[in-house]
């Protein structure tokens, strides 16, 4: 026992060993007890400076020195009352050394973020192996101390980080020489602690972000528009890596790429209520920056109240506070039954807290709503952006964090909960968990938009019929789907085999109401929308018509409810989009069924809009005519579907695309064997003689504009007919 | 599971993290002999408790790291390759620790490269 280390060493050196490639299978392990003994009592020693303690034991203390600094401040406050009294002196060493000891047991929770860092140096070794790059990984300020709970949840951004870093950022040796750059490639980590929040830099001294490439994509995607883009200054541009599904990797490489990115960095320090941007991007190099808070166990806070409870809002995700209501100037609309918040010219879901909860039984009265002036916390989470109603907003308040008790743990809105100085317990409301109740503003809607947004620049508009049927909200419908207005006087409406009909151009056509459970008006004329498929005629009868507008479109929500395709915004007014298959497909199907136009039956045909309500529109239209219609969503999308060895008997494809657009890929199916032959549709928004032109000599067949319905069908059979006969 | 058992389970995860980032220092700076020392040291300790709780995998695994590292201690030139090796062993020592934390025995297998 009294053999010093180095000896052992030796002796373990000396011991008959495997060769130096660690194969132990033969491996002698003589004298193991002995050593193992010696070594054991060597590592008590070295641990005698420190103890090790379970996190349940430092939980324990932090509430209970909460509990204590609660008590203190009531004590406080009743000496206060009090003029003379023999308590203050101790009172005051009180609440000192209860102030040192909630510091304490604060810092006894602490770890330096070193502890986050120390796989990281490994990473890098097996980064740099594997790119073959030469990477430096350079950390500083590791004995910055943080939260241990904050320092898990930052491990796994800080290594995607790292690796992006190491993958995109740094160029390898041969690019690095060709920019006058020393061939080590550096990432340098720094941690500094600033307020009640630790920062943290991830620089690296590589080729910097593709503002090309980013603008490039962010076009492609739909997030934005050229105009926009023009004013936008670099760093404004590269900070779209941040917006879900972003990745300007050309191919997906075994570290990073898979188009699930910074996105998901963000929002993962986000969820502990930090911040992550992009602070600098050069050829030199750039840099990011987190911003986490110290400890999730103390935090902002804004109180408000609600049906007479308090509540306090985790104060990292509100965005802003404001004024709901037609007096305030931002009115609530009801769209599908679902209120909105009209905030600059967004539309914001809105949700009634106090029914969320359950704290009110009925449904809010619309009207209600539109009169009475209701203050709208405006709340951020990841992506998603909606609005909660509440009664009062009192103030911010740095309150601590208790864990829900096991018994409220199934009510997922909370988060935890507080208690404040005057002794109440109140709840802290999950931003996470109430912002998955709102229907979701879903990506598919943002893009949706932005497509429209981007039709809206090339003054692209659709004349849109404004009516009312059933409710108050404004519904609208695609004037070039409809036929006829036509005004029918009650009398003439007649039940036939189970639903209404009307004798309309020496025919009977089928009448259908918006509201089902609605009669049609005892007296007067019944304004009537008519629509024809295949030459029957259908009749959808509702309330009233309003006006015939021409806007440009922009489906802002997308919406859940079957009839309604979305929600738009038309003269500042919100709008129901009615899906017209919803209500007459029934009846078109059954005179297809027994129509004598069935040559379009079974032909499959491949529809490629990039616009998803473009998409939404035809392909009930198509369907119903018999087409077996299959979806792309851009041109890449269809030419894979060539790819994969996919047949069609018709193509109908947007001109105006982002990436390639339509005739780049008419070209392209022109040119190949499998699908040349196959007939073209071009659909567009505009029509000009060049665009004609250019349109037949890249290989299609028609060109018709988009939103003309019967073009289109007719285009479709000429098309049909022609390759019939060739064929 | 026995306590000593867990102890160790701990003890040995924090021992492996500081070896991890020793190594690949060391590996930078092949001549800093009290970096070599520290992670030899770290080592043998964690070899010594393997065989004291009669966990024969590990011992030989890490007795086998730990040779590597004599030799480089010794003068042996420290090539990428041999720090991949005892890298990738560590890797392994940390899957049949995963393992002993499941079931509260060492894994059976091979570890033979």
């Amino acid at each position: 026992m009294q053999a010093t280390l180095d000896e052992l060493e030796r002796a373990w050196r000396e011991a008959p060993g495997p060769d130096p490639e660690p194969a132990p299978s033969e491996t002698s392990v003589a004298a193991e007890g002995e050593t193992a003994t010696e070594a054991g009592g060597r590592s008590l020693v070295a641990r005698a400076q420190t103890v090790r303690v379970s996190v349940d034991t430092l939980e324990h203390l932090m509430t209970t020195v909460s509990e204590l600094v609660l008590t203190r401040n009531q004590l406080l406050d009743i000496v206060r009352r009090t003029d003379e009294s023999e308590f203050k002196t101790p009172l005051q060493r009180l609440s000192n050394v209860t102030m040192e000891l909630q510091e304490g047991v604060m810092k006894a929770r602490m770890q330096p973020i070193a502890n986050a860092w120390q796989k990281l140096p490994r990473l890098v070794r097996e980064l740099s192996l594997h790119l073959g790059k030469k990477i430096e990984l350079d950390m500083s300020g590791g004995e910055t101390e943080l939260d241990r709970q904050v320092l898990e949840m930052i491990k796994d951004p800080l290594t995607h980080m790292i690796r992006n870093a190491a993958d995109h950022g740094l160029e390898d040796p041969i690019d690095r020489a060709r920019a006058g750059k020393a061939p080590l490639g550096r990432i340098a980590l720094s941690a500094y602690q600033q307020g009640g929040y630790i920062v943290i830099e991830v620089h690296d001294d590589g080729r910097g972000l593709d503002v090309q490439k980013i603008r490039a994509k962010a076009l492609e995607t739909g997030l934005t528009t050229l105009a926009e883009l023009d004013r936008m200054s670099d760093l404004d541009i590269c900070k779209f890596i941040f917006k879900p599904g972003f990745s300007t990797a050309s191919g997906v490489s075994e570290i990073s790429g898979r188009g699930v990115g910074m996105d998901v960095v963000r929002n993962n320090i986000e969820l502990i209520g930090g911040t992550v941007e992009l602070r600098s991007t050069s050829p030199d190099g750039s840099t990011f920056l987190i911003k986490i808070p110290l400890t999730l166990a103390i935090m902002a806070a804004l109180i408000v109240e609600v049906a007479g409870e308090r509540f306090a809002i985790p104060q990292f995700s509100v965005v802003e506070l404001v004024r709901a209501g037609e007096a305030a100037g931002h009115p609530v609309e009801m769209i599908n039954d679902t209120a909105v918040l009209r905030l600059r010219d967004k539309l914001l879901p809105l949700i009634d807290f106090a029914q969320l909860l359950g704290l009110k039984a009925t449904s809010p009265n619309p009207d209600l709503l539109r009169d009475t002036a209701l203050t709208a916390v405006v709340i951020q989470v990841g992506t998603n952006l909606f609005g909660v109603l509440v009664d009062k907003v009192f103030r911010t308040e740095e309150i601590v964090v208790k864990p829900l008790s096991s018994v409220l743990r199934h009510v997922t809105m909370f988060s935890g909960n507080t208690i404040l100085g005057d002794g109440s317990v109140i709840m802290i409301i999950d931003p996470n968990a109430v912002g998955a109740r709102v229907s979701p503003v879903d990506a598919e809607a943002e893009l949706a938009h932005a497509t429209v947004d981007k039709a809206e620049a090339n003054e692209a508009r659709t004349a849109l019929l404004l009516f009312r049927a059933g409710s108050q909200t404004l519904k609208a419908v695609p004037l070039s789907l409809i036929t006829r207005l036509e005004e029918i006087s009650v009398e003439a409406i007649e039940r036939c085999n189970g639903g209404d009909v009307v004798q309309y151009r020496g025919a009977l056509m089928p009448l259908v109401y918006m509201q089902t459970e609605r009669a049609p008006l005892p007296k007067g004329v019944q304004p009537v929308l008519v629509f024809t498929e295949a030459r029957h005629p259908a009749g959808l009868a509702i309330d009233e018509i309003v006006d015939i507008v021409e806007e440009p479109l922009s489906i802002d929500l997308q919406a859940d409810t079957p009839g309604v395709i979305g929600a738009a915004i038309v003269r500042d007014q919100a709008v129901e989009m009615i899906d017209v298959s919803h209500y007459l497909g029934e009846i078109f199907d059954r005179h297809r069924a027994r129509g004598p136009e069935e040559t379009a039956r079974g032909l499959k045909l491949l529809l490629v809009d990039d616009s998803q309500f473009f998409r939404d529109m035809l392909a009930p239209l198509l369907t119903a005519a018999g087409y077996e219609v299959t979806l792309a969503a851009s041109a890449a999308e269809a030419l894979a579907l060539k790819d994969k060895g996919e047949r069609f008997d018709l193509i109908v494809s947007d001109i105006d695309m982002p990436g390639m657009d339509g005739i780049d890929m008419a070209k392209r199916i022109k040119a190949d064997t499998e699908w040349g032959d196959v007939p073209m549709v071009a659909l567009s928004s505009y029509s000009n003689p060049r665009l004609i032109e250019k349109c037949h000599t890249a290989g299609f067949e028609s060109y018709v504009g988009k939103f003309d319905r019967h073009s289109l069908m007719h285009a479709l059979q000429e098309c049909l007919k022609g390759w019939g006969e060739a064929a | 599971m026995d306590e000593l058992l867990s102890e160790f389970l701990t003890e040995t995860g924090e021992s492996l993290d500081q070896i991890d980032a020793g190594l690949v220092r060391f590996e930078q700076e092949p001549n800093d002999a009290d970096m070599l020392n520290a992670i030899f040291r770290l080592v043998h300790t964690v070899k010594g408790t393997c065989g004291f709780l009669g966990l024969d995998r590990l011992a030989k695994l890490t007795h086998a790291a730990e040779t590597l590292m004599g030799q480089y201690r010794d003068g042996a030139s420290v090539t990428v390759e041999g720090v991949s090796v005892i890298l990738a062993s560590i890797d392994r020592i940390k899957e049949i620790l995963a393992g002993i934390e499941r079931v509260g025995l060492e894994p059976p297998g091979s570890d033979a490269i």
